[in-house]
């Protein structure tokens, strides 16, 4: 995925300015940033739920705005930070909307469908559930079932808006070390919004560092963050400690 | 799974039972064996009577029981709203309106009124989405509208009937929802109508039960939100406006069926239409065969006695609405 020279405006407030980055495959990707930087439109027009004002986001050479809903969601998946259900829907319809992408009036679900919806079901662990429906399961349950539904569509490339908000530190663990293994073990291409620091530098390759609608930095993760960016995109001095395999900034 | 399947069969066999009921109420009384006979095999002064006067009412009941039904549910999905009713909203009012300007200046046209309370349907239902529309639609804010369109709507057809004296029958009968007077007629400009409805809400089942998550979620899942809401409303008003050109605005129905429907069946839409069918046709014949009863040899109209039951359940049911959506 490619970003290129984007922008975006409400009414004459501009939001995002000309930015350009890239999204390496196979990687995990963070976009970070102070509240109101732009990174939740800059998330809305990479999943097509925005359109910009110039410039554009491209998936595999192609823009986005050129591609139909439908073949989009075939290659990208997407969870939102907010998601709501009829209480008493089942996790395994849940997960079965996944396929919406793939179904069509003509065409009935298929075995094919039985299995990326179990396959789904089984990698994030919820299998056990599936017959519950989504008002008896816990914030960090529930959350894995949203990305399970995602996770049914079969793609290559996963979106995720702050897919630890709502929740303790430890199922924020989970749901990240989640994340982690569809990158490590399937290979899939990861984009999310994330607030904490020090977990979007523990769990990301990349990162993207957003402020005032610009770039500040972008690129590989022990390149882009230092005390001197971090800086520069929140504003305020945080001390970075470096260990040997990891760096944490003393957010406090 | 067992719960849905065990309504399903008790509701069918009331339905069943109710309509046997009805038949049978009034001054002309027969017999199940007498009633089958009459109207398979031999003549029979008695059936006969029935067959031309109670059945028509009956048959009319319940299909607009089913539509009005079947519609709330369908507006309830869209607009993300468990208050939303047809009746409630205005888009009965825009049809009947509609129904009884084509009626006065048109009446050659009367079979294709459904068509034209279809049309009025259509207009009220843009005016409620488009003046409710604040980037995004609140479900406060809908009912709100949706009240002052009921009461314009309301309001000129009231100044209709009262232009022409409330002496053109066909105008009061829409204004009061009197379906006592119904014929076969009346039943063949409905029947149609109603399968292509009914036909059509459980077609865009799966649908709804997608419009139920959040509307970026559905985005990205290859569907187009707005298309969608469109062709839903489409069917909702179609369903509400035919009702409404036979049988006159019946408010509420559309609101308490779905409602108890849910507690029954679920919210799955593809159990949830079909027992809505059933349950509305229940409803709106319980409604109307009650109001013969209560104040024999008057009529109560079944509007009114829906009326009067709906209220209460409709206070109940805003005290209790932000328990109905979670997250």
């Amino acid at each position: 995925m490619e970003i290129k020279d984007l922008s975006f405006q409400y009414g004459k407030q501009t939001v995002l300015q000309s930015i350009s980055a890239r999204i390496r495959k196979g990687k995990i990707t963070t976009i970070m940033g102070s509240n109101g930087c732009g990174k939740s439109t800059l998330f809305y027009l990479m999943t097509k739920n925005l359109k910009p004002v110039s410039g554009g986001v491209y998936l595999n050479g192609k823009n986005i705005q050129e591609i139909c809903l439908k073949e989009f969601a075939k290659k990208v998946a997407i969870v939102h930070q907010y998601n709501s259900a009829p209480n008493d829907t089942t996790v395994r319809t849940l997960v079965a909307y996944g396929r919406t992408p793939y179904s069509s009036f003509y065409r009935r679900s298929g075995s094919e469908d039985e299995e990326a919806i179990d396959w789904a079901m089984r990698v994030t662990n919820i299998y056990e559930y599936k017959d519950k429906p989504l008002c008896t399961l816990s914030g960090g349950q529930r959350q894995r079932v949203w990305i399970a539904m995602a996770l049914a569509q079969k793609t290559e490339i996963l979106l995720l808006d702050e897919p630890t908000t709502y929740l303790d530190i430890r199922y924020q663990i989970q749901i990240l070390s989640l994340i982690k293994s569809l990158n490590k073990d399937l290979g899939m291409t990861i984009v999310m919004v994330l607030h904490d620091i020090n977990q979007a530098i523990y769990y990301s390759d990349e990162v993207i560092g957003l402020k005032e609608g610009r770039v500040i930095v972008q690129g590989e993760l022990n390149e882009a963050i230092n005390s001197a960016t971090l800086q520069e995109i929140f504003g305020v001095n945080l001390k970075v400690v470096e260990t040997k395999d990891c760096k944490y900034v003393l957010a406090v | 799974m067992k719960k849905t399947l065990t309504s399903f069969v008790v509701l069918w066999l009331l339905l069943a039972g109710l309509i046997f009921a009805s038949v049978n109420l009034g001054s002309i009384r027969v017999s199940l064996p007498e009633l089958l006979k009459g109207l398979f095999v031999a003549y029979n002064e008695n059936v006969a009577v029935v067959f031309d006067l109670r059945f028509p009412r009956i048959i009319i009941a319940v299909l607009s029981g089913a539509a009005l039904a079947v519609s709330g549910v369908l507006f309830q999905a869209v607009m993300k709203n468990p208050l939303a009713d047809p009746g409630i909203i205005g888009i009965s009012a825009g049809a009947s309106f509609a129904a009884v300007l084509v009626t006065m200046f048109f009446p050659a046209w009367f079979f294709f009124s459904p068509i034209f309370a279809f049309g009025g349907g259509v207009v009220a239902c843009f005016l409620v989405y488009s003046l409710s529309w604040k980037s995004g639609l609140t479900p406060l804010r809908i009912i709100l509208v949706g009240i002052a369109v009921n009461a314009v709507f309301s309001g000129l057809l009231e100044a209709v009937n009262y232009m022409t004296g409330g002496r053109q029958s066909v105008v009061a009968a829409i204004v009061g929802a009197n379906i006592s007077m119904k014929t076969w007629d009346d039943v063949h400009t409905l029947v149609w109508y109603v399968l292509v409805g009914l036909l059509g809400a459980l077609a865009v089942s799966g649908r709804c039960n997608l419009l139920s998550l959040e509307d970026k979620t559905v985005r990205n899942l290859g569907v187009n939100v707005h298309a969608v809401r469109v062709l839903v409303s489409a069917v909702a008003v179609l369903l509400a406006g035919i009702a409404t050109a036979v049988a006159g605005v019946i408010s509420f129905v559309g609101l308490i069926v779905p409602h108890i429907a849910r507690l029954l069946v679920g919210s799955n839409h593809r159990t949830l239409i079909p027992f809505s069918i059933l349950l509305g046709s229940f409803t709106v014949l319980l409604a109307d065969t009650a109001g013969r009863v209560i104040a024999a040899p008057y009529e109560i109209p079944a509007s009114i006695v829906m009326a009067v039951i709906g209220g209460p359940f409709f206070i109940f049911l805003l005290r209790r609405s932000d328990k109905t959506y979670g997250n």
